[in-house]
């Protein structure tokens, strides 16, 4: 198989980060083993760069608003075989993640591939932001033991 | 991300307790007695020139005079309401010390006057959509828990309670544009020498998370 029809699967150490904290994972070239694709990764295909992005969206009742908080673009030439760590900062207020009656706060993680004349490709990551001090006790969003 | 002090104006003097202020009362106040001078003005005006009409706004001037002198007096007699706030943005999980106070500029208090209030912590989702050339916003109340205290007079009217930012119930303070998250503390006074009007404070509540004390007061 060329390298070109490798793969990037995108690993976040933890899916759960407090504001001011930040996510961090690793980026790994996964080779095709055959004509199975990996799941959860994202061909390169002649790609020369990756993205990775922490994105805040809101679904719900009102419009959606969407930001991206954060992003890093990675050099594929320089990616080379192995695997390139990356960080991406969570601002101090927040929002955090929540799950509230006309409103959901959901965070991402996506990595985009910018591929010439071509669709890119994209593989999203649900992570969660809690509030400081909420590491270890939150495990999923915001409030907890919600009593309605 | 957090959202504003629409109704309230924040200042921190040198004991590190922070005094959120509610201008509404004032604003009210003033803006009433402009409307009654401004009623009054074209009523007479339009007497003087001959035309009945000039009745119409007497009468509109002295009903808005019924509502807005009591609060007028109330701005002359009181300083703006203000809530002390021992730390402030709030955490969730927190039960937060604060004090209701107003402070007489026009008349004496007596010492020792028994007071109360009724004291209110809403947290609102506020999720705004467009339908068609349409703006809508609708809005769920998520926490709304009240509960009374008691205070005394003394130079100024104090009402302390503890307030109680609840983890099972809202979010911090937010503002992504279309969808937010507010938090507001009304405080109505229920007896003693003080003005019965509501005040209501805007407050910021931290995206930060305080295990529910054993007690109340461990702020």
């Amino acid at each position: 198989m060329r390298p070109e029809d490798d793969q990037i699967r995108v690993h976040v150490d933890h899916d759960l980060a407090e504001p001011g904290g930040a996510f961090t994972g690793t980026l790994r070239r996964v080779p095709i083993d055959g004509t199975q694709p990996v799941d959860g990764a994202i061909p390169i295909g002649g790609a020369r760069t990756i993205r990775i992005a922490l994105h805040v969206r809101t679904e719900g009742r009102g419009d959606v608003d969407e930001r991206t908080m954060g992003e890093v673009g990675v050099e594929l030439d320089r990616f080379g075989s192995g695997s390139t760590p990356f960080s991406l900062p969570v601002p101090p207020d927040g929002p955090i993640s929540y799950d509230g009656r006309l409103i959901r706060v959901i965070w991402e993680i996506e990595a985009t591939t910018d591929r010439r004349f071509a669709l890119d490709s994209k593989a999203t990551t649900r992570v969660l932001v809690v509030p400081n001090g909420g590491v270890g006790t939150y495990q999923y969003p915001h409030p907890l033991n919600r009593t309605w | 991300m957090q959202g504003g002090d629409q109704n309230s104006g924040t200042r921190s003097p040198d004991s590190g307790v922070t005094v959120l202020v509610c201008r509404r009362t004032g604003l009210v106040a003033i803006g009433g007695a402009i409307l009654i001078a401004l009623l009054t003005t074209v009523g007479v005006g339009a007497l003087v020139a001959g035309s009945n009409i000039g009745l119409l706004f007497l009468l509109l001037a002295a009903v808005t005079a019924v509502f807005v002198l009591p609060r007028l007096r109330d701005h002359l007699r009181w300083d703006a309401p203000e809530l002390h706030v021992q730390t402030h943005p709030l955490r969730l999980g927190s039960h937060i010390a604060a004090s209701f106070v107003r402070t007489p500029t026009g008349v004496r208090l007596a010492n020792g006057t028994p007071l109360s209030a009724e004291f209110r912590l809403v947290c609102e989702e506020r999720a705004t959509y467009r339908q068609g050339t349409d703006t809508r916003t609708e809005t769920a109340k998520v926490v709304d828990h009240r509960w009374t205290s008691t205070g005394t007079t003394a130079e100024a009217a104090t009402i302390p309670t503890t307030i109680p930012v609840p983890d099972t119930a809202g979010a911090p303070t937010f503002d992504l544009g279309n969808n937010e998250v507010r938090w507001t503390l009304e405080v109505t006074p229920l007896t003693g020498p003080i003005p019965r009007s509501s005040s209501s404070f805007d407050i910021v509540v931290a995206p930060s998370w305080r295990p529910a004390p054993s007690t109340p007061q461990d702020a």
